[in-house]
């Protein structure tokens, strides 16, 4: 419930568990479109493709060789009975034959494996690139509207999915399709009547094996529930342990937990026992057909209407025919969540990137920060309206503070100005040019942002100031860092700027992040500088150091400020009292506690009870 | 290894599992003879020199394979039933006994595990050994009984396939060995390729205002497509050995057969062996050399099993470092703390203490305020009161007994704890203040949300106090589950309760009101808060300022601006210089 904690693994069988098949899986919404996309994706290497399916079908027909040549073998062998030696010459000329054939098949084998890595690997590489390139260009609408576990899972999992079926179940589809086909053919050609036999037995394999499969399903499913109950209630109570400790509550967390295992235990082990009759079930019938093929060879062999060697021939070639019939199905279940993975995938490709009809190009040097609002209409959707006939105007070099309850949206003047949304109506311009007619990326260089959440990057520290500027040069980015403030506790480092990051600089302090981020906004040196609630996540003390290198950073930059508990505010050249999408007031500090509007009410309710207690001076 | 006793009360099945898979792999090896006795006493039966052949023969063999065919299905289904009611029980035992070792735990050992990781452990490893010995009572078995009778009978047969044996064998034992040893490598270096391909994208998704404001799209793209290349020539490296690997194996089992074949063709020239024989031999070595393979990739899946094995009992092996005493009859009744020379270091943290030589004296009904900058130790200081941890050196004291004295469930029933983190349990919100007293009537949980301050906003929900919190119900914002976490712990009615950073999400005004009430409805309780702000510690009638483990300074707040410079200093960086706060 604290929303922050990863969500519990998916657990029970998995791909890699018995009967992990039976686990319901999701379907794919549109399967022709997707598998056409996907195609289109695979065919990109369509040299690969060509000789991945050459290879396969040379390779499958090879195969299917083998048994006869074997059967040669044998008949050869059984001219003992019959003739009275063996036939030598006949069994050494067929086993040279054998021999070769074994080889050439492997080689052929070896050849299609080593096609048809790359040929998944490849694409699914151009796959995995034109996601990322795709992330890069929506909006960032997107992605605060989109959980991110979600399309972390699509680029891991979903492509993870599809590259493991482009690998094997494609040329499974091939190998095992021509399996069947051919040991027919084979089969119908040693002998009709057999053919017959055998392949009466697999429907009913099939039909035995579907009966099961329903019924797991069923107890799969109630397995599946229970089990998500009880990943849901440790997850609860384990991340709550301190809350469950701190009211003494193990024991009916305990109570909980032993009514959910319990249906569990019971559903699983009828879920298991279900799944795992398939496969004795599937070797009985596959012994029947044995024993099938048996009986009509041996009686047919006796009356003289085949060899000895057919049966042996027809016993592999029945098992050639039915093996694949299981795998295709099996493969059934594995496509098809490949296929609604790529779904997902592509849901993404085809979002719409975000837009962007400016074409002027800002000289930047020339820029001065000038910055107007004018009537400016926004909401974050239709029936809202976050900002209303909101206007106002900036002179180049000014600090703004903006501040006011949460929802009075602050942040939205943030997410306008650098046009991370657009508005609905009004006007934004940037030294008199409506920003919606410069070019988005011209217009960020000229923005520079620092928040609450300091992001930093994989890599060294050097890496993420260098973010700012990436052609910049040491002198520069300790330049950067010293203004800052950064410098001398990067120095004592024993890396110095070269210590690399931990996962989420882990390995830096709240204060220390904060100060990389802002050496990163000095070396990029916009003419426009953002801090949203940029110091809210560290304590008091720590933010007065950080302090002086915040006034460095904003000393001849046109700055918003978005306040949460901000000291700079009063240094201020306006703040903005922001109440439900208007601005309520403004003025500088002194002015706006003389007016005795609402940032005095806002300032007082802070100190309420000093001035009730009227003791403190101010 | 005590995963073991898990095993203990499962024995029988566990025992009856493999036996019913013998019973169908021994059916299954008798087949191919079965099959030989057709071709050789059946079909090729002579009589006067001739063959004949012999009809009643081969029927009377093909009914005792299907004879075979069904004992050996119900072996197979036996094993099944056992396998899965063993490996379930199994399973589900451990996740109760790990589970139960978890809530024993006190804060250190939480802390030390981590909850996300401890969730993991309960969940995803349990299972992974749960399936591993569902496989080993069926396939563990089966396989390596496949392999070895197949040889068996093969060379049972005739002994000269033993020298077939001889040369493959060890052959494909090295293959296989070799193929291992190199890939194991290639599959560590894919994982770090993945690892890094995914961060990179977990920080574009997190980070993606900072990437679209320095316009770094192309950087990332690059950053992005250099992971990409790596992770996919590994991968290729690592699928173009393993592609080349079955082949291998095939090469190698059908120039067995071969071999088979033509030493067999040899065998039965010299009137040594028969027809179906060779026949069945061919059949059995297939099998044996397959089992091989399937060898091979069980180690793999014991080897994965034993990194869940090493995790599971990691926690099984780990004992609360906090003896609860459950006998003890001794209750708070009054609500005095004293902290008597209390030092305090995280077990197997490097570095200072976190508190050292701390002396405080807390009346009954006193509110004490702690202040002071992140990691100066007021959270691990209240934390020890309830003995969520306990002391390195030195006591601490709840109306003159050592904490350590009480039983711990008693300790806690009279302490009322706001921890810094707000959780709240799915089911409703009544629910979720109940939590404090159960047994308490509604009436007095909506007094206690009154006290909280929390009764305006959940009176404005729909369904009021019955609103569904949790995954699919409603989420609330963190000064809501602020107030409801208070409402919970005022429930409870303690003689102490402590509040750790817990109204940092409320505005001033309510903050104000919640002291107020707190006051006014529960006088006699002591009250301890930790805060940021100073507002938050202003009223209290002793504000303790902690720097670096130690008390720097303690007082009310105008004896604390005048006798303290940390307090000056924390007072004006927000009060001073005019810091103004979020007001709702």
């Amino acid at each position: 419930m604290s929303g922050n904690h990863p969500k519990p693994m998916p657990m029970g069988p998995g791909k890699r568990g018995p009967g992990g098949k039976f686990t319901p899986k999701e379907k794919a919404k549109n399967v022709k479109g997707t598998v056409k996309r996907l195609l289109r994706y695979i065919s990109k290497n369509k040299l690969l493709l060509i000789a991945l399916l050459g290879l396969v079908i040379l390779t499958s027909v090879l195969t299917l060789l083998s048994p006869m040549l074997q059967a040669d073998a044998i008949d050869a062998i059984a001219e003992k009975v019959t003739v009275g030696s063996i036939n030598g010459s006949k069994l050494i000329q067929t086993l040279i034959f054998l021999g070769i054939l074994t080889l050439v098949t492997v080689v052929f084998n070896a050849a299609s494996g080593i096609i048809s890595a790359s040929l998944s690997q490849y694409t699914v590489k151009i796959l995995r690139r034109d996601l990322f390139a795709k992330i890069e260009t929506l909006p960032v609408k997107y992605f605060d509207t989109h959980a991110h576990g979600d399309l972390m899972s699509r680029l891991t999992n979903d492509i993870d999915n599809i590259s493991n079926t482009l690998s094997q179940s494609v040329t499974a589809i091939f190998t095992n399709g021509i399996s069947v086909i051919g040991s027919l053919a084979f089969m119908l050609y040693y002998s009709p009547l057999m053919t017959l036999i055998t392949v009466l037995a697999v429907p009913a394999g099939i039909l035995l094996a579907k009966g099961i499969t329903v019924r797991t399903r069923k107890y799969f499913s109630k397995q599946q529930t229970s089990l998500g109950e009880l990943n849901g209630h440790i997850e609860e109570m384990v991340t709550g342990q301190k809350t469950v400790a701190a009211f003494s509550r193990e024991e009916i967390a305990v109570e909980q937990f032993d009514a959910i295992n319990q249906h569990l235990r019971e559903y699983s082990i009828k879920a298991q026992i279900f799944s795992g009759l398939l496969g004795p079930l599937m070797n009985v019938i596959s012994n029947l057909s044995f024993v099938l093929v048996a009986i009509s060879g041996g009686w047919m062999a006796w009356s003289g209407q085949i060899t000895i060697g057919t049966i042996q021939a027809f016993i592999q070639y029945s098992k050639q025919f039915s093996r694949p019939i299981n795998e295709l199905a099996n493969q059934y279940n594995t496509i098809q969540s490949a296929i609604a993975g790529a779904e997902r995938v592509f849901d993404i490709m085809d979002q719409k990137p975000e837009s962007d009809s400016g074409n002027i190009l800002l000289n930047l040097p020339e820029i001065t920060g000038k910055v107007d609002f004018e009537n400016v209409n926004f909401g974050y959707n239709k029936n809202t309206l976050v900002l209303k006939n909101f206007s106002l105007n900036v002179k180049p070099g000014m600090k703004i503070a903006l501040v006011g309850p949460t929802g009075a949206g602050k942040t939205t003047v943030v997410n306008l100005i650098t046009r991370f949304y657009d508005i609905n109506s009004g006007t934004i311009t940037l030294d008199d040019i409506n920003i919606e007619k410069i070019q988005k990326s011209s217009l960020r260089e000229t923005i520079g942002i620092v928040l609450q959440d300091t992001v930093l990057f994989s890599g060294t520290i050097r890496d993420n100031i260098c973010y700012g500027k990436l052609d910049a040069s040491d002198e520069e980015i300790i330049a950067a860092a010293k203004t800052a403030n950064a410098h001398s506790f990067i120095s004592r480092m024993p890396d110095g700027y070269n210590t690399a990051l931990s996962e989420q600089g882990a390995n830096l302090s709240q204060g220390q992040r904060q100060l990389i981020a802002i050496a990163r906004a000095v070396l990029a040196d916009p003419k426009i500088l953002i801090l949203d609630e940029a110091t809210s996540s560290i304590d008091t003390r720590t933010e007065m150091h950080i302090q002086q290198a915040m006034i460095a950073l904003m000393s001849g930059r046109t700055s918003f400020i978005i306040a949460h508990r901000l000291s700079t505010i009063r240094d201020a050249d306006a703040i903005l009292v922001l109440k439900d999408g208007r601005i309520a007031e403004k003025g500088n500090h002194e002015e706006l506690l003389k007016n005795k509007g609402p940032y005095w009410e806002l300032y007082m309710t802070q100190f309420r009870r000093e001035t009730e207690d009227s003791n403190i001076p101010n | 290894m005590k995963l073991r006793k898990y095993m203990k009360p499962y024995l029988l099945w566990m025992i009856l599992a493999p036996l019913a898979m013998v019973v169908e792999v021994s059916m299954d090896l008798a087949q191919p003879t079965l099959m030989s006795t057709i071709v050789d006493d059946g079909i090729l039966a002579m009589s006067d020199g001739a063959v004949t052949g012999n009809l009643s023969v081969i029927l009377w063999t093909s009914l005792k394979m299907v004879i075979c065919a069904l004992i050996g299905v119900a072996g197979g289904m036996g094993c099944t039933y056992f396998s899965s009611k063993a490996s379930q029980n199994f399973g589900a035992d451990l996740r109760s006994d790990l589970f139960r070792k978890v809530q024993s735990f006190s804060f250190a050992e939480t802390d030390k595990f981590s909850t996300g990781s401890l969730v993991t452990r309960l969940t995803n490893d349990v299972t992974q050994l749960q399936n591993l010995l569902m496989m080993a009572l069926r396939m563990f078995i089966r396989t390596p009984l496949l392999c070895f009778g197949g040889i068996f009978m093969a060379l049972s047969i005739n002994l000269k396939f033993g020298l077939i044996l001889l040369v493959s064998l060890p052959v494909m034992l090295l293959l296989i060995g070799v193929i291992m040893k190199i890939a194991t490598p290639f599959f560590n270096k894919m994982q770090t390729g993945i690892d890094t391909l995914n961060a990179v994208f977990q920080e574009n998704l997190a980070g993606v205002r900072v990437v679209k404001a320095f316009t770094r799209e192309k950087h990332e793209k690059q950053r992005f497509d250099k992971a990409n290349d790596s992770l996919t020539s590994i991968m290729l490296k690592a699928m173009r050995l393993m592609s080349v690997v079955s082949p291998l194996m095939i090469l190698f089992m059908n120039g067995t057969v071969i071999a088979v074949i033509f030493i067999g063709g040899k065998e039965v020239d010299a009137a040594s062996l028969e027809v179906g024989q060779v026949m069945s031999v061919v059949t059995y070595m297939t099998q044996a050399l397959m089992s091989l393979m399937m060898m091979s990739m069980m180690f793999m899946m014991v080897s994965r099993a034993q990194v869940s094995a090493k995790r599971v009992r990691e926690v099984l092996n780990t004992e609360s470092s906090i003896d609860r005493n459950e006998t003890s009859v001794l209750s708070v009744t009054e609500g005095t703390v004293s902290f008597e020379n209390v030092s305090f270091s995280y077990p197997e943290a490097a570095g200072d203490s976190v508190l050292q030589g701390i002396n405080l004296e807390i009346k009954k009904g006193e509110f004490v305020a702690f202040l002071g900058a992140t990691g100066s130790g007021k959270s691990t200081l209240v934390n020890l009161i309830p003995r969520f941890y306990d002391v390195t050196v030195g006591a601490v004291k709840i109306d003159g007994h050592d904490v350590r004295e009480y039983a711990t469930a008693s300790l806690r029933s009279e302490i009322g704890m706001v921890l810094q983190e707000a959780v709240l349990f799915s089911g409703t919100i009544m629910e979720n203040i109940k939590w404090g007293n159960p047994d308490a009537t509604d009436e007095e949980a909506v007094k206690a949300a009154k006290i909280a301050q929390a009764d305006d906003f959940v009176s404005s929900f729909a369904d009021g106090y019955e609103t569904v919190l949790g995954q699919r119900g409603l989420s609330l914002s963190g000064g809501q589950k602020q107030r409801l976490s208070i409402s919970r712990a005022i429930l409870k009615k303690p003689k102490i309760m402590i509040m750790d950073d817990s109204t940092s999400a409320l505005d001033m005004g309510t903050e104000a009101r919640l002291q107020k009430a707190l006051k006014e409805n529960l006088n006699d309780m002591t009250l301890i808060i930790i805060a940021q702000r100073i507002s938050s510690v202003m009223s209290a009638d002793r504000i303790v300022v902690l720097d670096q483990g130690k008390i720097a300074a303690a007082g009310t707040h105008e004896e604390l601006l005048e006798t303290s410079d940390i307090y000056r200093d924390i007072y004006d960086s927000q009060v001073g210089l005019g810091g103004v706060e979020d007001v709702r």
